[in-house]
């Protein structure tokens, strides 16, 4: 039986339409970035090229059939073989062209699926389409959905997997719970640091959903969704595709063969860096396994406040726009709820959760940044006055302890995102809650400037979506402008290069799109040594320069080299800088970072503000590049 | 209607203890505030100097009521016994003498150690030019040399016997200022219209609309003649007695704490936040037609009142709180950063002190919830 319907809720129509226009205007905000390349599969933002490992592996099984990939510890079990299969189809070139359109999509469904979980936990719009917003111009979702690292399917699996939990709880159907099972196995299987918590969210799913009336408020008391045992599909459907994914990369990849269970098994050096972090004790060489469970009992529990309070102050409350502004309005909305919401019982098991969020907000720690106990109280609140926030917290429990375990030696951003995630969904349940409440109480009066207050609120959904679209296409159309205008540039530049040069590029280009438009070889991200070679439609990844020139000692050597036919040019999308630079590092085991200067040779006619550059001299001033940050965050 | 003195106790008693409280962190109070944001750190040595000759340096004062300035001197060409010495300081303004005193040092160290001189303090050093003179009066068992520094923290150099450095080799110096009591009101005073007077009367002031409004609310069962009047307006300027001082302890090492945009938020916003508040709620349960039941509301319901409203607080100050430390960094953000909306006026502990005790009124609100076997609120039964 379907949820009744009330004043406030929405028509299944309206829901389509609403969720419809989100995607479109995700896909729009991502499209811009691919448009701009900020964000590309090949292209990570920084420069890491951390990616490339991926890449590979995808080319190597598409076209060699090379099982080297599916190896869970590389974390690309499931991103490989899907990008494989796109350059298998396409080819190699428009495989990568396309497969970040085919990011651009899957990172587009996050907010709606996004929307959908708030919906299906409320069964009204207007939190749903906050949560949508906030997720949608979440930049680490946006980074990392796009420039090729295998998170974007982490996103993609741990999204899934929070709509899945809130549809099987709405309605527990076979299909519904067999979905959350498989979501779930999706998520462990995408990334190492889902392994464990993705099982234990599984495994807690069966009293989660058996119990789901102490958290559970919207209107499915006519489906006590049968049997309990019913209710450990999940956990059993989680198995069967963990299962039947070990068995299969055992039998495809023999290599990863090294124990039975190879999707279980994970970088013991994680552990032991860990390990020796936490407890000085412990050191690398002597480390053993009994080691962290010593730890873990003896040393995490008195750290894991300031651990916590380290996590969501750098990690999450720092990665929300206008995060204290977020803050104050939930709170806002819960001391409305708490004020407004009568005499409602707070059961005992609700209440045993409290001490532990006291203790939390009351350790040292979070005194350095305001907003962890801020958080903390408002989860609290969330907890006591918005029942359906307790299944979210219970699941991402697992994880949240994971990742603030680890945080001193490799939590990052992507990773922690998952929190932040449900942190977002929290909010838009208390600000539905509210608003509902609000609504409820208000209709009473009338006729007056209430309703009229009241229709605003109503209509606000729809007009945060148009805000949102109009935005989005804002943001695309001036993005396409920028990729028409510098598709004209580089024909130009193509035309005044002469048989012989170079164009040397950063990272921020499409180098396949850039030499088909210049009719010359491209050497792609000198700024990071040079990834890619390029001289046409390449049949796989790569070759590096380095493989193409050999080894060089200085870069003088290496420019002379790549000069000894022609000119050396340079090319950076946008406008040029002040003092135009260039920096070339990673070029050669012994070369330190070195500026170059780029010197005008001609004027773009379209835009005589424009020069064509080529390579310089090096600075011989003191500045020195800065070094590439730490893929940890940790500047 | 109970009597006068019987209604007026408790609300009198606890004024008491509260103004008791105030003198206490008032009387307590030091303020030891930089008056120069230069902070030289030593680099090199200067000298040696022995008896009868002087180092100085210029430097400038960014704060009134400079009084203390401190110096880094160590010993050397030490004969073996300890080196003992006396330094004049002398302290110049545009070539006048305008304070002089003495300092001892029983026992100076090869390593670096700092001499500190007090003295009366300058009012009027807000941006002026000083330069100090220090003349080694007495040593014996050695010499000493001053601590100098080459980043060129101080305007002018460092004079060795009235011969100048290089142009880029300072004395490492720091003028501070020492306030206690008046001498605080005094900082303050001089820093808002109507001086030290008008800072007294805004906080009574503020303290006794506060006090009646606390009174307003009260639970309604008599007394609103002129003696309750004035228990409760002496109550809320025991309030805003204690809650700004209570500022002048944190920000007793802040330089120029008198102008500091914090300092003034939370002394001159704690006052008006007192003198509001209670008229804000008097103002909302009228509206609502509830104040009879905020002047019945038994202790679970205030203390709900009180989590709501330190919640309340400490989340807005959140928005006027400066970011915090980050570690981490989101490199493809520029700026390392998504725009967080704040208003940095505050330091961290201003919001996480109202957010922490709010989390303990609210484990108390519930846990009494608990005994009760119904959560906390204000309203009754079926109200909503």
């Amino acid at each position: 039986m379907k949820r009744s319907r009330t004043a406030e809720t929405a028509s299944p129509q309206m829901v389509k339409s609403v969720l419809s226009l989100i995607f479109v205007s995700a896909v729009l905000l991502r499209s811009a970035r691919v448009f701009r390349v900020d964000f590309a599969p090949w292209w990570d933002g920084v420069g890491w090229g951390y990616a490339d490992l991926w890449t590979s592996q995808a080319a190597d099984l598409a076209f060699n059939v090379s099982t080297a990939g599916l190896d869970f510890r590389t974390e690309g079990l499931v991103y490989v073989p899907l990008l494989g299969i796109f350059l298998k189809i396409f080819g190699f070139t428009p495989g990568m062209e396309i497969w970040a359109w085919v990011l651009v999509l899957i990172s587009a469904t996050i907010p709606v699926m996004a929307a959908g979980t708030v919906h299906e936990l409320t069964g009204r719009l207007g939190g749903a389409v906050l949560v949508a917003i906030l997720v949608t111009l979440d930049p680490v979702q946006e980074a990392f959905g796009l420039n090729g690292w295998s998170d974007s399917i982490t996103f993609f699996a741990v999204s899934l997997s929070f709509l899945t939990f809130a549809r099987a709880a709405a309605r527990p159907t076979r299909s519904r719970l067999v979905a959350l099972g498989m979501a779930l196995g999706l998520t462990a299987l995408s990334h190492a640091t889902w392994t464990w918590p993705a099982m234990s969210w599984a495994v807690m799913s069966w009293p989660l959903l058996a119990f789901r009336r102490h958290w559970w408020t919207t209107g499915n008391a006519d489906h006590p969704g049968g049997p309990t045992i019913r209710l450990a599909t999940p956990l059993l459907a989680f198995l069967v595709t963990i299962l039947v994914v070990n068995f299969l990369v055992l039998a495809i990849a023999p290599e990863s063969a090294d124990n039975l269970f190879p999707v279980l098994s994970s970088d013991t050096n994680n552990q032991r860096a860990l390990i020796s972090t936490l407890n000085p004790d412990v050191e690398w060489d002597t480390w053993e396994p009994a080691d962290t469970v010593r730890t873990l009992l003896f040393v995490v529990p008195g750290r894991f406040p300031s651990l916590l309070a380290d996590l969501i102050g750098q990690q999450i409350t720092g990665v929300m726009h206008l995060s204290t502004w977020l803050l104050l309005g939930m709170g806002a909305a819960l001391l409305y709820i708490a004020s407004t919401v009568g005499r409602k019982t707070v059961s005992r098991g609700a209440l045993l959760a409290l001490p532990v969020f006291a203790w939390l907000a009351w350790s040292s720690q979070a005194t350095f940044d305001a907003t962890v106990p801020a958080l903390i109280l408002t989860m609290a609140l969330a907890w006591i006055y918005v029942p359906q926030s307790r299944g979210l917290f219970i699941a991402i429990l697992p994880i949240t302890a994971l990742l603030a375990i680890f945080l001193p030696h490799n939590t990052h951003f992507r990773h922690s995102n998952a929190i932040l995630y449900a942190v977002l969904i929290v909010f838009g349940l208390v600000v539905d809650a509210a608003a509902a409440r609000w609504q409820g109480g208000r209709f009473k009066f009338s006729p007056g400037r209430w309703d009229r207050v009241a229709l605003t609120l109503r209509l606000a959904p729809a007009g945060l979506v148009v805000i949102l679209l109009a935005w989005a296409i804002s943001q695309s159309a001036a993005a396409y402008s920028f990729r028409r205008a510098e598709d004209s540039y580089l024909r130009w530049l193509g035309t005044i290069m002469e048989p012989g040069d170079l164009l040397l590029t950063s990272g921020n280009v499409n180098p396949w799109r850039v030499q088909r438009l210049i009719g010359s070889p491209v050497v792609y991200d000198v700024e990071h040594g040079s990834r890619l070679f390029v001289t046409g439609d390449s049949p796989t990844w790569g070759p590096r320069l380095s493989a193409i020139i050999g080894t060089f000692e200085t870069h003088e050597e290496f420019l002379a080299t790549l000069s000894a036919n022609g000119r050396n040019w340079f090319y950076r999308p946008g406008s040029p800088a002040f003092e135009p630079l260039v920096v070339f590092s990673q070029l050669g085991a012994d070369t330190s970072a070195t500026y170059y200067s780029l010197d005008p040779v001609a004027h773009f006619p379209d835009d005589p503000t424009r020069p064509a550059f080529v390579v310089g001299q090096p600075l011989e001033d003191d500045r020195s590049p800065p070094d590439l940050p730490s893929q940890t965050g940790r500047g | 209607m109970k009597p006068v003195l019987v209604r007026t106790r408790a609300p009198f008693l606890v004024g008491v203890g509260l103004v008791l409280l105030a003198a206490l962190v008032f009387g307590s109070t030091t303020w030891q505030q930089p008056a120069s944001r230069a902070d030289p750190v030593s680099r090199i040595t200067v000298g040696p100097f022995a008896s009868g000759e002087s180092f100085g340096q210029q430097f400038t004062t960014e704060t009134s009521y400079f009084s203390r300035v401190v110096v880094r001197v160590r010993a050397r060409e030490g004969n073996g016994s300890p080196v003992v010495a006396k330094l004049n300081f002398r302290l110049f303004q545009g070539g006048d003498l305008v304070r002089e005193g003495q300092a001892s040092i029983p026992g100076l160290p090869e390593s670096s150690h700092p001499v500190s001189w007090s003295f009366t303090p300058l009012a009027e050093s807000a941006g002026s030019v000083y330069e100090l003179q220090v003349v080694v009066a007495e040593i014996s068992g050695g010499k000493l040399v001053a601590d100098a520094t080459t980043a060129d923290a101080l305007p002018g150099s460092i004079l060795a016997n009235g011969i100048p450095g290089a142009e880029h080799t300072d004395l490492v110096l720091r003028p501070f200022r020492e306030l206690r009591r008046t001498g605080v009101l005094l900082a303050i005073g001089d820093s808002v219209p109507g001086g030290g007077i008008g800072v007294v009367i805004l906080l009574g002031a503020a303290g006794a609309i506060g006090g009646l409004g606390f009174h307003a609310l009260r639970r309604g069962h008599g007394g609103s003649g002129p003696v309750d009047w004035l228990v409760w307006a002496f109550l809320g300027v025991a309030i805003v007695s204690l809650a700004s001082s209570i500022p002048l302890t944190r920000f007793q090492a802040v330089m120029a704490a008198e102008g500091d945009p914090g300092f003034v938020l939370e002394t001159r916003g704690m006052a008006l936040g007192v003198a509001l508040v209670p008229w804000m709620m008097f103002v909302a349960a009228k509206a609502t037609g509830r104040l009879a039941e905020l002047r019945a509301s038994e202790p679970g319901g205030r203390l709900f009142i009180a989590a709501i409203t330190t919640t309340a607080i400490g989340l807005l100050l959140l928005v006027i709180t400066e970011g915090p430390v980050y570690f981490q960094w989101i490199e493809m953000i520029e700026g390392g950063r998504p725009e967080q909306g704040r208003i940095p006026l505050l330091r961290q502990v201003g919001s996480t002190s109202f957010i922490r005790v709010s989390m303990a009124a609210w484990i108390a609100v519930w846990l009494l919830s608990l005994g009760r076997g119904a959560s906390p609120s204000t309203s009754p039964p079926g109200t909503r």
